[in-house]
């Protein structure tokens, strides 16, 4: 029998469970109340006019196209930086020796992370926009992007690589299939979940950003026209090399100029459907993901 | 005494110490051959070295020729060599996609083996392990459980689709009980007719059993190599007769 002596240990063991109970908690009211104070603002702005006007000077106006432009942002990003992150990440998981290059390829990427959003933006707006005279553009506004993704999406796409049991591509060697087949045939359909989570996380940093964006992709928000499907022609949605003012960079805009008459409701109303994006498309990845596990059982 | 199918001639492996050194053993086709020895001695690498799956890192010397070829020479691909010379490693892998597919995988991928060709073929190999009256209804099912021995013996399967020449075997029955490693065994020698196997165990008895030839392996050195009954009943070197004599007396 041990007899109850002076409790300290049981005693802190029961505070150290509050504490951590409380930061937890705090941590839930913290997104609940974020969530629920913009949303309490946004949600009423959304109408229909909201979601399809394009901004106007005098009476604020919809997001209309700011929204299409961070869809289509999103989707450019993700159709350049998709295939170099995968790439690199496949090297680095399976051709890469340990050695000085790789080494430095791995630090490399870790700076490029930690680089502030600001200068990442800068050096788009003094390579792509100026020296190579893409203007400000979404396609500017993509490769500016990508650099900045480039890291996590290669780090998150590895360590989903890097998941897979070792096992099954050995025993997919063994059956003397290549290199490249395992990849494709065994590994990636096995870690696709990881894969994708990388995708999602990237994405709600895309459609985030404003820093990157400014000077790249611009702030102005020109009239569409949507009849114009030459993806050519600057005048078309379709268009790679025409300015794109996006989500974030417009909340940020009326804030900044505060010419707009209801800067607070627009801004939250914009907010709001950034946050909506979000979830829409993690949703969508997800509910796809649960759709294919479903069909192969 | 049949043709010797694949010969190693003073075959070196090394990590950053040597692991074999200057093997030169000589297999015979159409038989079992056992390769016994200590933990250690190098028996999954020699292995390994048979289809070219040891680590990037190891470096290998000497020559290790199949049917009359050196499978180190640059121009040899190395993943056709391996369908050649199948292997199955002690644990029984299976892809989590459904039976049918763990099949079809590598010869489709490989050399584009139409379905309907592949249907006969797995049939067959199945047939041969004594899997296919009681898989038959569930190829196509993910949802699969299959006892160890099931799973061996379906990886057993798996590697016979691609019509190997050779049969590498890491220990395959070292997970399964004596009924079950007996079953295996019988597949092994029914296979022989037509198939070289090269099987690396710790079961003594096992080795008794199905092989043909024996090879003795200690701290990477090709001890002894001769047919089995010779090797078991007279060792020419003494660390073949104290290995031997340890292990039957411990068991």
């Amino acid at each position: 029998m041990i007899k109850p002596r002076l409790n300290i240990t049981v005693n802190l063991e029961k505070i150290i469970k509050a504490w951590v109970y409380l930061m937890a908690a705090s941590v839930l009211a913290l997104i609940v109340g974020l969530l629920l104070l913009v949303f309490g603002w946004g949600l009423p702005q959304l109408n229909w006019h909201f979601l399809t006007g394009s901004s106007n000077y005098l009476t604020g106006g919809g997001v209309g196209i700011q929204l299409f432009n961070t869809l289509y942002i999103l989707v450019l990003t993700l159709v350049i930086s998709l295939p170099l992150a995968l790439g690199t990440a496949i090297w680095l998981f399976q051709y890469a020796r340990q050695n000085w290059f790789t080494k430095l390829i791995r630090i490399m990427l870790e700076i490029l992370s930690s680089l502030p959003t600001i200068v990442i933006g800068l050096v788009g707006f003094l390579v792509f926009v100026v020296k190579f005279h893409f203007g400000f553009s979404l396609l500017s506004g993509s490769l500016t992007l990508m650099i900045l993704n480039l890291p996590l999406l290669t780090s998150t796409s590895e360590n989903a690589l890097r998941s897979a049991d070792p096992r099954l591509r050995r025993a997919g060697l063994a059956l003397g299939m290549s290199n490249w087949d395992c990849i494709c045939k065994i590994i990636i359909p096995q870690v696709r979940p990881a894969l994708l989570t990388g995708v999602v996380l990237s994405a709600g940093r895309i459609i985030g950003e404003t820093a990157a964006v400014i000077y790249t992709a611009g702030q102005s928000a020109a009239m569409l026209d949507w009849k114009n499907w030459n993806p050519l022609d600057t005048a078309s949605p379709l268009s790679p090399f025409r300015p794109a003012e996006t989500l974030a960079v417009h909340i940020w805009k009326i804030n900044a100029e505060g010419t707009i008459p209801q800067t607070l409701q627009i801004s939250t109303g914009a907010a709001v459907l950034l946050i909506l994006l979000i979830i829409l498309f993690d949703l969508a990845i997800y509910g796809w993901l649960w759709l294919q596990q479903r069909t192969i059982n | 005494m049949s043709q010797a199918i694949l010969k190693t001639e003073h075959l070196n492996v090394a990590a950053d110490r040597p692991i074999l050194k200057n093997v030169t053993i000589a297999f015979r086709s159409a038989a079992i051959t056992a390769v016994i020895g200590p933990s250690g001695s190098g028996k999954t690498t020699l292995l390994r070295a048979f289809n070219r799956l040891n680590e990037d890192h190891l470096s290998t010397s000497g020559r290790v020729l199949f049917q009359g070829i050196n499978i180190y020479d640059p121009r040899v691909d190395c993943f056709r060599l391996r369908m050649k010379i199948g292997m199955l490693p002690s644990q029984p892998i299976i892809f989590p996609i459904s039976l049918k597919a763990n099949l079809m995988l590598a010869p489709r991928v490989n050399m584009k083996v139409s379905r309907q060709n592949l249907a006969m073929d797995i049939e067959q190999s199945l047939r041969q392990v004594c899997l296919w009256d009681k898989l038959q209804h569930q190829l196509t099912n993910k949802q699969f459980k299959l006892s160890t021995k099931d799973q061996q013996l379906f990886c057993l399967a798996r590697a016979l689709l691609l019509h190997p020449q050779i049969l590498l075997l890491d220990e395959p029955t070292a997970l399964l009980d004596p009924a079950a490693t007996l079953q295996f065994e019988k597949i092994l020698l029914k296979l022989r007719s037509h198939l070289t196997i090269i099987i690396v165990t710790h079961n003594l008895q096992q080795a008794a059993r199905i092989a043909d030839d024996t090879a003795f392996l200690q701290h990477g050195k090709l001890i002894e190599f001769a047919q089995t009954r010779e090797l078991f009943t007279r060792p020419q070197q003494a660390a073949t007769d104290q290995y031997l004599t340890k292990k039957l007396i411990l068991k």
